[in-house]
């Protein structure tokens, strides 16, 4: 497998030309140049996201980012000068109130009635101080004008403007026409350095809101529980936050993550479209360039065990199924399996496939799915899963007829036609998302996250490349039951 | 605002706490004080794309040399409005005609094609995918289910189980408030009807036929192909495969007057979930009128949607299309309150029929009220007074944002070409689109404000926990359903 590997990086067949430059700060830019049209898409990641938080602050990384669109010290205020005070003051009030909490708290817990503390969560002291705190934000309100920084984008023709925040990056987007550019270098340096937190307890309502609509489809719970139950101690296997972390998001916390996290040498600028590397070096200097490089980050200290074990998860709802979500432990982004494992994944979830023909095609499965999409560093060990989903009404006819062909994979080599079929969707499927330049900028920018970015077309040829025997020892090596994780969701109430 | 801001407890943190002095901002310039140069976009011209086909056909072709794909798209002039009386559903079911052609599976399993037909009030929409090495077997593909659907017995017995087939599931009712909003305010007019089991019932095999044989032909229909193949050599493709192909005499069915629906009602189905959905909206327009420059700026101010330029379906434009954060809308519920994650304003035009101006959002339970308030407001007060920063705001981002998006890249500029003339029978608007935005002044925005945002109309559709939402109350934001008008419950399977 590595050798074939090895081999096609030297091929490289779809590798672009890249620019690629390092401020001494250690910021890097990468840049695909396409004259086509006057724009360019344009991001900026951050090696940072969900891994990093903590049990009982989930979510704190994705606040993080909605906290990132409320201003600055320059912009998102109508006077700076003023209002530094009152923000200043509000970490101190927030400080204050968890330093009282934990008191009472100590004090509740020596004398043994810990349990009374949880029915009565607040002292004089405690409604004192948030009576200020509360009066400080109303009081800071009167210089807000978070709506300004966005502003910019839009009256100079940003569009797609957003962010995302995964286990690994966050990342802000935005496409401007290309003789605009210089805004995304001015907006993004100031966000990344100078970031204040404002209307922070509203937007704690839309992290709120977005958790709800996550519960709304009816399959969050039910992958999120196959998902929890297929690592030990990778954080790449938590949720992204629950509704009862919500209420302690914490303005100091998540401003240490920031100041940790976002740093220049933390960080790549991404652009894709109407303009060159000397161009992005050059503005990318002038706004970049007096933000220092800091102390390095680090990785997650968490490296998932080999899995040894077969893990079975239940769920019964009225809401949802029935259905099967069957996980297998993968490598990450980087590792020599992974185009393998990638072929291997759009064949299993081929409806006309070997799993397709022993279930759609016997009536068994009403659909038929597999995914790999999301993908991880490879350095967490086993990173992440490769899933088959399944719907039919029959699951006890249906569990056997998957794990069966499954099996059979690591016995018998995958014929040439479906083989050539997978390879196929996999190419059509990069030759459609390689049309959106957001699109292409965001994969490099992710893969230089997790690995390389020319590992993202690297990873495209190797895939073209591989054979039946290759197909056959990669089932073989992860298709195992010690590395299974079988979700069985049945829809019935629960008694 | 003072007073109006959600304060939540600071929760049982079992942290040290330890405040953490913020770090001293760095100086940056002004963003004004950047000096950016003029746009360089240059609008394409319509007639280097433009090519005539025979029989009054006109395609619209987009090389993209850098890519190994092609996308065909068919506009076809057969719209739900032609439906005939008592028969609802057969536009649609000649478009499911087209989904039936031998071996169509096969085909699209085998090229990695995607497929998607639709129709709605203004057309039939026929888009085909697939890599460039497929092209022969995609052309050949399109042109049979453009020409030869398959328009039999056992077709039509197949659309009629899925016409009547239920769509709404309680598992998933996001889509219903979009589904029932255009049923409420087009009513039995023929934009507003959907197959029922007697009107498919009524659908005959030779209905479907002379259907098909009166609006597909080639006179009724705008071609947009575009991707990793020549002019020259497209050009013939689609000939040989389209051809020959007769042109027709087309009369599409008068569409009558809309009756009006009765307004300020709030129509509700019930069903246990966390959120609700809603949709607010009224009749809006048929055609461009001179406001309409001054409509859209009025729009991206109040709910910053860009999905003007979008009308796969007209009526119901798609609701995620490009917002921004800081339309009136967005900071009252979301900047300011934390109400909602998402909520926005459309105003797409109709051509055969009026689209629908509405809003659209969605919320916890005890927001609902409170959201449907700020929409009401905020409906009426963009019609009293707009800042003359935001119009400029708007202008920036209407014609160098979302304009220029119309024509980036080939299938893009393509298929805004076929959509120009398919639907305005040419591209003037767009040409004097820049021009238009750049003229409007604030009295213009607030005039066409007035005329076009009337909450005096507005009909309120939700979906969710009625119970949950009439017994909560936001601990700040305190509003009642009642006080927009009256509620109306609907059973899940009406």
């Amino acid at each position: 497998m590595s050798f074939a590997f090895l081999g096609l990086l030297l091929l490289a067949s779809t590798m672009p030309v890249v620019g690629e430059a390092e401020l001494d700060n250690g910021l890097r830019i990468l840049v695909l140049e396409d004259h086509s049209q006057p724009r360019v898409a344009c991001k900026i990641l951050t090696r940072f996201g969900a891994i990093v938080e903590e049990p009982g602050r989930f979510g704190s990384a994705h606040f993080l980012e909605h906290l990132m669109f409320k201003g600055t010290a320059t912009i998102g205020t109508h006077d700076w000068e003023a209002e530094k005070p009152i923000l200043d003051e509000i970490l101190e009030l927030e400080r204050d109130i968890i330093q009282e909490r934990n008191r009472a708290r100590s004090e509740m817990r020596e004398r043994g009635v810990y349990h009374d503390f949880k029915h009565a969560e607040t002292t004089p002291e405690l409604e004192h101080l948030m009576s200020i705190l509360h009066e400080k934000i109303i009081e800071d309100e009167r210089y807000v004008d978070t709506e300004e920084s966005n502003s910019y984008y839009q009256r100079t023709g940003g569009t797609r403007l957003t962010a995302q925040t995964e286990q690994e990056y966050m990342k802000f987007d935005i496409n401007l026409p290309s003789e605009k550019l210089e805004m995304f270098f001015r907006i993004e340096a100031d966000r990344m350095v100078n970031s204040r937190w404002r209307r922070f307890d509203s937007e704690v309502g839309i992290l709120w809101e977005q958790r709800l609509g996550d519960l709304n489809r009816a399959d969050t719970v039910f992958k999120e529980a196959v998902a929890s139950a297929s690592g030990v101690v990778s954080p790449v296997y938590w949720n992204e936050g629950y509704e009862t972390d919500f209420p302690i998001l914490e303005r100091n916390y998540t401003r240490r993550l920031y100041e940790t996290w976002f740093v220049p040498n933390n960080t790549i600028v991404v652009l894709v479209g109407d303009t060159t590397l000397e161009e992005a070096e050059r503005l990318t200097k002038k706004y970049f360039d007096r933000i220092p490089r800091s102390e390095e980050t680090h990785d997650t200290f968490a490296v998932e065990p080999r899995p040894d074990h077969y893990v079975r998860v239940e769920m019964q709802t009225p809401h949802f199924g029935p259905a099967l979500d069957i996980r297998h432990r993968i490598p990450g982004v980087g590792h020599p399996d992974r185009p393998a494992v990638e072929l291997l994944g759009e064949i299993l979830g081929d409806p006309r496939g070997p799993i397709g023909a022993a279930t759609v095609g016997e009536g068994l499965a009403t659909s038929l799915a597999s995914n790999t999409v999301v993908t991880h560093t490879n350095r967490f060990s086993f990173p992440a899963t490769l899933n088959v989903v399944a719907h039919g009404s029959n699951l006890e006819a249906l569990e056997p007829a998957i794990i069966t062909t499954m099996e059979s994979l690591r016995t018998e080599r995958v014929t040439d036609d479906v083989i050539r079929a997978a390879k196929k969707r996999r190419r059509a499927y990069w030759e459609r998302r390689r049309l959106n330049w957001d699109d292409v900028a965001f994969d490099m920018g992710h893969y230089a996250i997790m690995d390389s970015w020319q590992t993202l077309f690297r990873e495209m040829d190797a895939l073209q490349e591989v054979t039946a025997d290759e197909l056959l020892a990669t089932a073989k090596k992860y298709l195992t039951k010690t590395n299974r994780i079988v979700g069985v969701a049945t829809r019935e109430p629960v008694q | 605002m003072s007073g109006g801001i959600l304060l939540l407890a600071v929760g049982v943190s079992l942290a040290v706490g330890s405040a953490h002095a913020q770090r001293d901002p760095i100086p940056f310039d002004p963003p004004e004080a950047i000096e950016l140069d003029d746009s360089r976009f240059v609008l394409p011209a319509p007639d280097d794309y433009r090519v005539e086909l025979d029989e009054g056909l006109v395609a619209f072709i987009a090389l993209d040399p850098n890519t190994a794909t092609v996308e065909l798209t068919a506009l076809i002039g057969a719209s739900r409005l032609d439906d005939p009386e008592g028969k609802a559903g057969l536009v649609a079911a000649v478009a499911y005609g087209m989904c039936q052609v031998e071996g169509l599976g096969d085909h699209l399993y085998a090229m990695d094609a995607r497929l998607s037909v639709t129709t709605d009030n203004e057309q039939t929409r026929l888009h085909l995918s697939l890599l460039t090495e497929d092209l022969d077997e995609g052309i050949a593909l399109f042109a049979e289910m453009l020409k030869r659907p398959k328009l039999d017995e056992a077709t039509l017995d197949d659309y009629r189980r899925a016409a009547v087939r239920p769509l709404w599931n309680p598992d998933d009712p996001r889509k219903r408030p979009e589904y029932e909003l255009p049923k409420l305010l087009y009513g039995n007019h023929p934009a507003g009807r959907v197959p029922k089991e007697a009107s498919v019932a009524a659908i005959t095999v030779s209905n479907l036929q002379s259907f098909h044989t009166q609006y597909y032909v080639p006179n009724n229909v705008v071609l947009a192909v575009s991707g990793g193949i020549e002019r020259e050599p497209a050009t013939a493709a689609l000939r040989d495969a389209l051809f020959p192909w007769k042109r027709g005499r087309v009369r599409h069915a008068d569409v009558p007057e809309i009756p009006k629906a009765t307004p300020r009602k709030i129509h509700v189905w019930k069903v246990e979930r966390l959120q609700g959905w809603m949709l607010v909206g009224h009749l809006g327009r048929q055609g461009r009128e001179d406001e309409h420059a001054a409509l859209e700026v009025a729009n991206y101010i109040l709910g910053g949607n860009g999905a003007i330029w979008k009308r796969v379906h007209p009526e119901i434009a798609p609701a995620r299309a490009q917002g921004h954060f800081d339309a009136r809308f967005f900071v009252e519920s979301r900047g300011k309150r934390g109400l909602s994650n998402d909520i926005s304003s459309y105003v797409p035009v109709g051509f055969r029929a009026p689209a629908l101006t509405y809003a659209v959002t969605l919320g916890r339970p005890e927001s609902i009220a409170f959201l449907l308030k700020i929409i009401d407001d905020e409906w009426r007060k963009i019609g009293e007074d707009v800042e003359g920063g935001d119009i400029e705001i708007a202008k920036g981002a209407l014609t160098q944002g979302y304009f220029q998006m119309r024509y980036a890249g080939a299938h893009a500029t393509a298929l805004s070409f076929a959509e120009e003339l398919f639907f305005e029978g040419g591209h003037d608007w767009s040409e004097g689109y820049i021009e238009r935005i750049r003229a409007v002044t604030k009295v213009e925005v607030l005039a066409a404000a007035r005329k076009y945002y009337r909450p005096e109309d507005l009909v309120a559709v939700l979906v969710g926990p009625l119970d949950q939402i009439q017994s909560s109350e936001h601990p700040l934001y305190k509003a009642k359903l009642e006080d927009f008008g009256e509620i109306i419950v609907h059973g899940w399977n009406e």
